[in-house]
């Protein structure tokens, strides 16, 4: 694996690793009002 | 697909390969990591199949004769939480690494070091598992899991301490699961041969690379509501619970939007498989590839949206639960076009019967007919009737055992020629597949009429009346659950020798993998093919 290879897949890594974190952290707060809202 | 592949000549590297040991502990080879994933599954397959036993045990006959209704509750719990997040996740996760890059020409999986973490959580995960399901036995363990595996407060905040080593089992468990994800969706995006555009890329792929983006976007969200849950027992929050002002249904809005897509993480997998395995036997080309395609990613979205239909009776307005009604329904659309596809890859084939096929056809067969049961369910008026029965039970297990667990054999069947070097034997495969399938049909297929006629799930004990049923459903289970002593010898047996399979070891295989000798170098790939 070249050098600008493992960068490129090291950058993709880290996006969807904070898109993991910000779905876990907003999961509480938008949950809450969208289980108000249909229940 | 049609892919020509040139320069497969390999580089045979000898250098910096680990023995021993390290070979296991420190691997960073797709294919090494891929076996432990599998070996691992195959364990958790046999724990998670002896709570089942146990329990169709207990229902043998009515009244209570083997375990309490706690521990009943216990075993339940455990047998699923195992078999979905320690044997068929795992096992699908192995059959990634062991394929993906074989079958895209890349030389490994995009970062395996990160590979290497993303097993050895699982070992640790399932210690965990192990822990809350026995620490409740001895003194001051608290009280045993009897949630099942949804853990729905306020039942899951009074549990004792084996709840905290659950949740931490399923922290361990999400993060290698997101882990093995990112690492999926970085190899199949960035690592492809020059010439595998996207609409090249083998369906298993595509299923892997769906299932993997689903992966991350529902785990987290069940991280977030077991924190949640953690909270409220330790911290004095009140996410969950009524008296302080929270809200218990939150907790099943949060599970079942992680829930829900986690059936089609299950199951999208096997269906990767299938678009192998029948092209080959049909020896023909796989119909309407674009369609599948289309179809995997029209599941993922509508699956995301339909979570509340496991929610019926928690009292939605008419809107809600016409919206998730009308939603679930349409998913049969998208997974009618793969098993239509799937037929049609068949239509005028030179179909011969060998293991792999009979477990494709055998799926589609068994996972139509869950597929119905869930029709059933997904009608309002309906599931108020059918909600927390034996129906539920019987059908979910007809859309999880043929849809997810029988896809893995088929792939198991299918590729182990490739892993090992070694056919396996055919007559016991065969064996095996109609042992397995009938003792299936056994156990589930009576669990239908229990469910309508009213029996309970989740109940140690019952009425007198369903104690036919019952009876016919466990004899089935133990055939089930003892055919798999047979899988084991037929696996362990192939791996120490037999006949020598061939490079491309079924004649009507086609892609990049089959090029490849069997078992591959060590090294796979080290210079990249082409495809045409």
């Amino acid at each position: 694996m070249d050098a600008q290879l493992r960068r490129r897949n090291r950058r993709l890594a880290w996006v969807l690793g904070v898109v993991a974190v910000l779905v876990a952290l907003a999961s509480a707060a938008f949950w809450m009002r969208i289980g108000e809202a249909i229940s | 697909m049609s892919t020509t592949a040139i320069a497969i000549e390999q580089e045979h590297h000898h250098h910096g390969r680990p023995r021993g040991w390290q070979r296991w502990l420190f691997s960073t080879n797709h294919k090494d990591i891929g076996t432990m994933y599998l070996v691992f599954a195959f364990t958790m397959l046999f724990m998670g199949g002896a709570s089942a036993m146990v329990v169709r045990a207990e229902l043998f006959m009515p009244g209570l004769q083997l375990v309490d209704p706690d521990l009943y509750n216990n075993l339940i719990t455990n047998h699923a939480l195992i078999m979905i997040f320690g044997a068929v996740m795992p096992a699908a996760a192995g059959m990634a690494n062991w394929m993906i890059p074989l079958m895209i020409g890349a030389p490994d999986m995009a970062l395996p070091r990160m590979n290497n973490l993303s097993f050895w959580l699982l070992p640790a995960a399932a210690l965990l598992m192990t822990l809350s399901f026995v620490v409740p036995f001895f003194p001051g363990g608290g009280s045993q899991i009897n949630t099942g595996w949804t853990l729905y407060p306020p039942l899951s905040l009074q549990v004792g301490m084996s709840m905290d080593f659950l949740i931490f089992s399923l922290h361990l468990l999400g993060i290698s699961s997101v882990l093995a994800s990112i690492n999926i969706i970085v190899t199949l995006l960035n690592m492809r041969a020059p010439g595998m555009t996207l609409m090249k890329l083998p369906i298993f792929c595509w299923a892997w690379l769906v299932t993997a983006f689903l992966l991350i976007l529902v785990i987290p969200v069940l991280a977030g509501g077991i924190t949640m849950l953690l909270f409220d027992r330790h911290f004095g929050t009140s996410f969950f619970t009524a008296a302080g002002g929270g809200d218990p249904v939150l907790f099943q809005h949060l599970f079942w939007f992680f829930g829900h897509p986690e059936v089609y993480i299950l199951l999208l997998p096997a269906f990767g498989i299938l678009a192998h395995v029948i092209p080959t036997f049909a020896r023909k080309p796989l119909f309407g590839y674009r369609v599948i395609v289309g179809a995997l990613l029209g599941i993922a979205a509508i699956g995301m949206l339909v979570w509340a239909h496991h929610q019926y009776t928690i009292g939605m307005s008419l809107a809600a639960v016409t919206f998730f009604m009308m939603g679930t329904i349409l998913i049969s659309i998208p997974v009618g076009l793969i098993v239509f596809s799937y037929i049609a890859t068949m239509w005028r084939g030179s179909m011969t019967f060998e293991t792999p096929m009979l477990f494709a056809v055998g799926i589609l067969i068994m996972f139509t007919f869950g597929g119905l049961s869930g029709i059933m369910l997904a009608v309002v008026p309906a599931d108020m009737q059918y909600h927390d029965s034996m129906f539920v039970v019987a059908h979910f297990h007809y859309v999880l055992l043929p849809g997810a667990l029988f896809g893995l054999y088929a792939g198991v069947f299918y590729w182990l020629p490739k892993w090992t070097g070694h056919m396996y034997d055919e007559r016991l495969g065969k064996l095996f597949f109609w042992i397995n399938v009938i003792g299936f049909n056994v156990t589930f297929f009576p669990q239908h009429f229990l469910g309508l006629a009213g029996m309970p799930r989740r109940i140690a004990d019952y009425n007198a009346m369903f104690a036919e049923f019952n009876m016919v459903s466990s004899i089935g289970a133990f055939v089930f659950g003892l055919s798999h002593l047979l899988l084991l010898y037929i696996v362990v047996s192939t791996v120490r020798g037999g006949v020598r399979a061939d490079d491309k070891a079924w004649e009507g295989a086609r892609g990049l993998e089959w090029q490849l000798s069997s078992p591959p170098p060590f090294h796979s790939w080290s210079k990249a093919p082409e495809v045409a």
